[in-house]
């Protein structure tokens, strides 16, 4: 009875103000675009910073996204979401990204620096937490790592994500939960 | 393993804890709550863990105008490149407009006068081909074009400087795509747009090139008095103080060094070192990943002096050092830190030299022990 999925959420997605945005956007007026960057940029790097866990690689896909974002605008629907659009393109990116690029320090080589240094626990902690996070993530199917990113830290709803993803609402909750329940299982020693 | 229903779990839990549940969710959400101890101690866990997440520092944000301005410049040299497309495919149906065009510029002229007849045929195939493709699309295409070059034709005389501060990091997408991404204290110098037979720019400091392929136009670095010179490929060059380093991590680089009036063909993995005060260049292969640690926010050292293991730190920190004395500063370590805690590096290189260093007022004393 509480599968009633929320249209309203879904109608949400869209209000009056971004419909103008989108068709100021849709007619190249490039104030729309840089108003457009600008209010998602902190989103839009969040999602690529965590999913690539490098400063630098987040910099760059940030704007090759909406580089090629704005080089696709003709062939936009102005009645579709350009967000989901734009972080359709980010995803595609930061998989092909993750792919490609090999760490250039392996996770041992950190962690026997860090047993060798006798710094201030706490900082320890936290840099074992960040560390065992971020490891937990990148263990995540890709699915499931785009949408909890999406939800934690680009503030998606749920709804949103299903676009990006191209999937039902329901599946964006099984991968949410997927993802939970696997971070869950490796971190829950940081909970005391 | 838990007793939940249908709807509760860890998903909901989440959406609980964001406050965005439905009144009837919420409603049955406080009963499950209600009804064991369990749930109770499932939530509070999803709960801390969701907090932990939120909690875990988020990087500073980078320079919003800055991105703005990269992406204007590349969807602007996008759209040339896709301009100049347009003209090698179609240049009968509007080669005398595209010759006036292009003349005061240059571009290619001699080029077109010498090769124009016996591309004759090429072209009248080209036609029919295009023809067949459809003529209302030549036509929209035609009509467009004209405002799509003015803005390539615009002379190019205004030169950009993007400069790093003391700890700073910045990537630069240039005006035909190539990247760059400077390390800290550097500074980059490249005109707004690139002239018709080359892409030169100059740098001070370190940073990682990585060139958008060009055969017709050579891209160049100047730094120092060491000239490099590519056409499409992924390099490093690192100039501090009196030396300067070239190393090539894909494709090949000519490097020129005017005081010796040498080329140097580098390929992957090698490096070519310069330094002022012995005046001899040097080839050798690279250990990568020591040159390129700092990409990764990370130091690597091989047999590196101390004193210039303390630069690196000085400049990425922004902090100052004090030898005790002279002969200190010549011992030479090997390591390889991430860069995060100034705390654990520091731990780490005294146990390594057994020496002592005290961290006061963003200075670094260093001492024997």
């Amino acid at each position: 009875m509480l599968e009633r999925e929320t249209q309203k959420e879904v109608e949400s997605n869209l209000n009056e103000e971004l419909i103008e945005l989108y068709s100021r956007i849709k007619s190249k007026d490039e104030s729309a675009l840089q108003e457009f960057f600008f209010s998602i940029q902190p989103q839009l790097f969040y999602y690529l910073f965590r999913y690539t866990n490098s400063r630098e690689i987040a910099e760059d896909l940030t704007q090759e996204s909406f580089v090629k974002f704005w080089l696709a605008i003709d062939n936009l629907d102005p009645r579709q979401s350009f967000k989901a659009y734009l972080f359709k393109i980010a995803r595609n990116l930061a998989i092909n990204q993750v792919q490609r690029s090999m760490p250039l320090v392996s996770f041992d080589e950190e962690n026997i620096l860090l047993q060798l240094s006798k710094s201030i626990d706490s900082e320890i902690d936290n840099s074992f937490f960040m560390n065992d996070f971020q490891q937990a993530i990148n263990t995540l199917p890709e699915r499931c790592k785009s949408t909890f990113l999406l939800s934690r830290f680009s503030g998606f709803s749920y709804s949103e994500i299903s676009e990006v993803m191209g999937v039902s609402l329901q599946t964006v909750k099984n991968q949410m939960n997927k993802a939970l329940a696997v971070l869950r299982k490796r971190l829950i020693k940081y909970i005391d | 393993m838990f007793k939940f229903s249908k709807t509760v779990d860890y998903q909901f839990i989440a959406r609980a804890h964001n406050n965005d549940l439905s009144p009837e969710e919420k409603e049955f959400f406080e009963q499950w709550l209600s009804e064991s101890e369990k749930n109770r101690e499932t939530y509070s866990e999803i709960a801390l863990l969701l907090d932990k997440f939120d909690l875990s520092q988020n990087p500073s944000l980078p320079d919003k105008n800055i991105q703005w301005q990269n992406i204007r410049q590349r969807v602007l040299a996008e759209r040339n490149t896709q301009a100049l497309l347009n003209l090698e495919r179609e240049p009968k149906a509007s080669s005398s407009s595209v010759f006036k065009i292009l003349h005061p510029l240059e571009i290619q002229t001699d080029y077109w006068r010498t090769v124009y007849t016996s591309k004759m045929l090429h072209f009248a195939l080209t036609l029919i081909v295009v023809a067949s493709v459809g003529l209302s699309f030549l036509i929209e295409q035609h009509s467009t074009k004209k405002n799509r070059l003015v803005s390539f034709v615009e002379p190019a005389t205004k030169y950009l400087e993007v400069k790093t501060n003391r700890g700073e990091k910045l990537s630069v997408t240039l005006p035909d795509g190539s990247k760059v991404h400077l390390n800290t204290l550097s500074k980059l110098t490249y005109p707004e747009t690139f002239g018709e037979r080359t892409r030169d720019v100059v740098l001070e400091g370190e940073a990682y090139f990585s060139v958008a392929s060009n055969k017709e136009k050579p891209f160049s670095v100047k730094s120092g008095n060491v000239l490099t010179v590519v056409t499409g490929t992924e390099f490093d060059i690192k100039n501090r103080g009196e030396r300067i380093s070239v190393v090539v991590v894909k494709g090949s680089v000519n490097t020129f060094s005017p005081t010796k009036e040498e080329v140097f063909k580098l390929k992957k993995g090698d490096l070519l070192s310069f330094d002022n005060r012995i005046r001899m260049p040097k080839v050798q292969k690279a250990n990568l990943r020591h040159y390129l640690a700092w990409r990764n926010d990370k130091f690597s050292f091989e047999h590196t002096r101390l004193s210039d293991v303390m630069d690196e730190i000085e400049r990425y920190y922004n902090i100052k050092t004090s030898f005790q004395s002279d002969s200190l500063k010549n011992i030479t370590m090997t390591g390889f830190f991430g860069s995060d805690s100034l705390n654990k590096i520091l731990s780490v290189i005294s146990l390594t030299l057994d020496i002592k260093l005290k961290y006061e007022n963003r200075t670094i004393f260093i001492n024997k022990n």
